[in-house]
């Protein structure tokens, strides 16, 4: 049982994965100290991860798609595997891998939830939290002379506008002869050394605009586009008849 | 007894420490080779480079050294050495010296360089050096990503000597290792989404003449090479100038 959706490799990943092994360790010791008979140790160890073993079915729910466990594998291969003495005795710890699947399908899902809200995909200041060792960079022949003010650029990040991505029409904008940016490049300015917010372990690629109030933010699969009422960085004198 | 067990423990330890001393033993780089040794060696390898002088030799770091070369036939070649714990070792040897670019460490830009050597006949004042990037977008029900285009130039001059080594400005290093964060990430992700943006920085290169004229270099492309495998380089692509954007 899995997603395939983008699961965040990072801190909040990580700690739902640690919570789901931590439940099925609790249900397993609670079975434990039930049980007058106590099996051994590694066997039970053992039980549970075949008892993982299943049969999955993909199944769509909102925009995710995920495989869940129908039929319960591991456990039908215990029944056939066990003597019927040790079966009783092991019989649970079975269960308890199989409805495991569940348990991390939940902590999954969490993950995905969780994670948006502590690191919220569309927030600018998620990909720019640290500011402390930004520059600016002309990345294009077209970009003006531009300094990079961090303590200014960090008050601006807050009022930021979200706007729509215009992907097709940049692109034709700078190819066609008859447009204004034919030839010139819309983000001429691309800013480095920032870091995302603790833990989110978000790599992105950031730009400025060439007017100054634009902030493209790139991560592997998305761009965001913000625009800001005042300049984020400074603007050398320009020529605006050329 | 315990005499006897000792025997044989002794020098089981011993051999284990040789070989982990062996395993481990990051070796000293000497000083670089005599230049006829280098050249013994380099026509031993590969005997159709035929090689004759030995230009220069620039270390790129402690263990990495860059020997622009003339082979035979007069030709402007070049040759890439790598110290290996206890020797010198050759790596590569090209017979023209069109510019490659060396990476040391494949995952750290500040590891690259690029290396050239120049045939004097084609007569070039400059080269300039290019960071593309090209401007990329994709568009999907859910997705819209944009990916400016990056256009950086680097010009190094060729008055005082035809070949030489570079390694990439600080910017273009922060913004190549960025870009291979970026598709690490990516290679992550597109075992789930198919159509994930390709991202790719690549460096290209325009020769210039006289008068900043730029000049097709006829006597520096096209040579032949041996390569042992052991070292990492990435060939440098001519520019067309109307390539470029903004160009004049």
């Amino acid at each position: 049982m899995s997603f395939q959706l983008e699961v965040p490799h990072n801190i909040v990943f990580i700690s739902c994965a640690i919570l789901g092994w931590l439940i099925v360790l609790i249900l397993v010791s609670r079975q434990y100290l039930k049980q007058q008979e106590k099996p051994t140790y590694w066997k039970v160890i053992l039980v549970v991860l075949v008892g993982m073993g299943s049969v999955t079915t993909n199944l769509n729910l909102l925009q995710f798609s995920m495989k869940v466990s129908i039929l319960p594998l591991g456990v039908w291969l215990l029944v056939g595997m066990l003597s019927k003495k040790s079966w009783q005795t092991y019989r649970p710890y079975a269960w308890i891998g199989f409805w495991a699947n569940f348990i991390f399908l939940g902590t999954t899902l969490m993950t995905g939830y969780i994670d948006n809200s502590v690191y919220p995909k569309e927030d600018a200041s998620t990909y720019i939290a640290d500011l402390k060792h930004a520059s600016i960079v002309a990345i294009h022949p077209s970009a003006h002379p531009a300094t990079l003010n961090n303590e200014r650029l960090q008050t601006h990040l807050s009022d930021l506008q979200s706007a729509d991505v215009l992907g097709m029409e940049w692109n034709r904008n700078s190819a066609l002869e008859s447009e204004y940016y034919y030839q010139k490049e819309r983000f001429p300015y691309a800013l480095l050394g920032t870091l995302p917010r603790w833990g989110s372990n978000l790599n992105s690629s950031i730009y400025i605009q060439d007017d100054g109030r634009g902030l493209l933010i790139t991560t592997s699969n998305q761009s965001y586009y913000y625009r800001s009422k005042e300049p984020l960085i400074d603007m050398g004198v320009r020529n605006d008849d050329e | 007894m315990m005499m006897n067990k000792k025997m044989v423990l002794i020098p089981i330890l011993l051999v284990m420490i040789a070989v982990i001393v062996y395993l481990f033993y990051d070796g000293k780089p000497k000083p670089f080779l005599e230049d006829t040794q280098a050249i013994k060696v380099m026509n031993q390898l590969y005997t159709e480079g035929n090689i004759s002088e030995i230009v220069d030799v620039i270390p790129l770091d402690s263990k990495h050294v860059f020997v622009p070369i003339i082979s035979g036939d007069d030709h402007y070649g070049m040759s890439f050495w790598e110290w290996d714990r206890f020797q010198w070792r050759l790596g590569r040897i090209d017979t023209k010296g069109a510019p490659y670019i060396w990476k040391i460490d494949e995952k750290d830009a500040s590891t690259h360089y690029i290396v050239w050597n120049m045939d004097p006949e084609d007569e070039l004042s400059e080269l300039k050096y290019y960071l593309i990037g090209e401007r990329d977008f994709h568009s999907s029900e859910d997705v819209e990503s944009y990916r400016p285009r990056v256009q950086m130039e680097l010009t190094t001059t060729l008055q005082k000597q035809k070949y030489g080594v570079l390694p990439f400005p600080k910017d273009w290093v922060e913004l190549m290792n960025g870009n291979l964060r970026l598709s690490r990430a990516n290679q992550l992700t597109s075992l789930f989404l198919m159509n994930s943006p390709s991202s790719s920085l690549y460096i290209g290169w325009i020769p210039f003449g006289h008068h900043g004229k730029v000049t097709f270099p006829e006597n520096t492309v096209n040579g032949s090479s041996f390569d042992s495998g052991r070292i990492n380089v990435d060939f440098v692509r001519i520019l067309n100038e109307s390539e470029l954007e903004l160009s004049k």
